[in-house]
């Protein structure tokens, strides 16, 4: 994949993804529980310790309509990404972004929010200033941090017992906000082997990403395996931001490994 | 029920924060001015860590009563129907993961913090209780309430044991 052809799919699918997320913040703020659990009050002191000269600023984002102002513009600011592909428009989104997640005291939705950070800084690395070597820096920036994300997530697994035994998936998938006992029960009663090769499978595909880069074109194939990898985490734990955020980050991990291989 | 020492829930809390990308949060008694270590928690999406779902550590569940009278109420429970369109529009469960992840972070300030659990006075001032005990009054349904309690319950495995119950707390209805 050409750095030209990544910057273009990474930026509108970052727009979209990012307009998406808004209008999901959206809805929340109109259902009403954020502004009753993450509230001004509630969080007061810290706000006092961090933000002693923003509390203005902090007080405006803490009420209704100036965090759905910050909301409304991100979906704007997403939309006309979509469209144009502006680089400007990510620093934007970067404090958009920023905000929606100060707004519940740092991360709304943990994981997903840190990549889409790292997707942002490595756009604007890309687009903000003309240049085909920031262009290719950018798109390795955004490798680099996508690869230590499975490679990492997959060296603390492996070390812990339940996941070389199997037993991890299970625990996890009762601990779900689905209800998976039809699975968990289907896996026990016929499938029993399946959760050690699941797990292991797990395991292998996060400890085998970096070889990616060096795979040539076995890495639209290492592409593929993670769109099945994260589908099968939103269809069992539901985590629908973390499969967009990881989608995004594909194009420049498959341009990093085309230049890599020339 | 079993009452675990402070380090058993310290190693406890860890596993399980872990796994949702919780990050440690320091908080001590409460002082005036900036302090960096506050902002950093703020910002700390910027540093990211990476560790997802490392160990299957404790499940959390948070309890609710209207007086130390009476029974505590079925755990609130943060199960989600699977709908249709989700992968594109979730709200409702990134919401209530979102809400999840308050006790867990709770539970981690409590087990990271040098304050004494029975010391409810002090403790009831971090944030993360604070929105801890708004989001249980959210979910704390009962036809007259003046006050409430809030408990946390820890499972692991076969064993369940209680990390904290609150003094009696204001409810907005009145």
């Amino acid at each position: 994949m050409s750095p030209e052809l990544a910057v273009f799919l990474t930026t509108r699918f970052l727009g979209l993804v990012l307009s998406m997320q808004a209008i999901e913040m959206l809805w929340l703020s109109r259902a009403g529980a954020i502004s009753k659990i993450w509230t001004y009050e509630n969080l007061r002191d810290e706000i006092q310790k961090a933000f002693p000269f923003l509390e203005g600023m902090m007080k405006i984002l803490f009420s209704k309509k100036g965090f759905e102002a910050v909301v409304i513009l991100q979906f704007l600011i997403g939309m006309m990404t979509l469209l144009l592909g502006q680089g400007f428009f990510f620093i934007g989104l970067f404090c958009t972004h920023l905000l929606i997640n100060l707004r519940f005291f740092g991360s709304f939705n943990g994981g997903s929010d840190s990549m889409v950070f790292v997707l942002v800084t490595g756009v604007l690395i890309s687009t903000l200033v003309p240049s085909p070597e920031l262009e290719k820096l950018g798109l390795i920036y955004i490798t680099i941090h996508a690869l230590i994300s499975y490679f990492k997530a997959g060296l603390v697994k492996v070390t812990q017992p339940e996941w070389r035994n199997g037993t991890a998936l299970s625990t996890f998938l009762s601990q779900s906000v689905y209800d998976n006992g039809p699975i968990l029960a289907r896996l026990k009663n016929h499938y029993s082997l399946m959760p050690l090769i699941l797990a292991w499978t797990v395991l292998l595909f996060e400890l085998g990403m970096p070889t990616v880069l060096f795979s040539g074109n076995y890495a639209w194939i290492y592409f593929g395996m993670a769109i099945l990898f994260h589908f099968s985490i939103y269809l069992t734990l539901g985590l629908n931001r973390f499969f967009w955020a990881w989608m995004c980050s594909w194009p420049a991990i498959l341009c990093t490994a085309s230049l890599i291989q020339k | 029920m079993v009452r675990k020492s402070r380090g058993d829930r310290k190693s406890d809390c860890e596993l399980v924060t872990r796994g949702f990308g919780a990050q440690k949060h320091r908080e001590c008694m409460p002082q005036n001015g900036f302090q960096l270590q506050a902002l950093l928690h703020w910002l700390r999406l910027l540093f990211p860590k990476w560790n997802f779902f490392d160990r299957p550590g404790l499940s959390f569940s948070l309890w609710t009563r209207s007086s130390h009278l009476e029974d505590w109420k079925s755990p609130l429970s943060f199960k989600q129907p699977r709908r249709f369109g989700s992968l594109f529009f979730n709200p409702r469960l990134n919401q209530a993961l979102a809400q999840k992840t308050l006790i867990e972070q709770f539970c981690l300030d409590l087990a990271e913090s040098d304050l004494d659990p029975n010391d409810k006075g002090v403790v009831e001032q971090l944030a993360s209780f604070r929105m801890l005990s708004s989001l249980a009054r959210l979910g704390h349904d009962s036809p007259e309430p003046t006050a409430f309690q809030l408990k946390i319950v820890g499972q692991r495995k076969n064993e369940t044991f209680e990390i904290y119950e609150s003094s009696n707390l204001v409810s907005e209805k009145q």
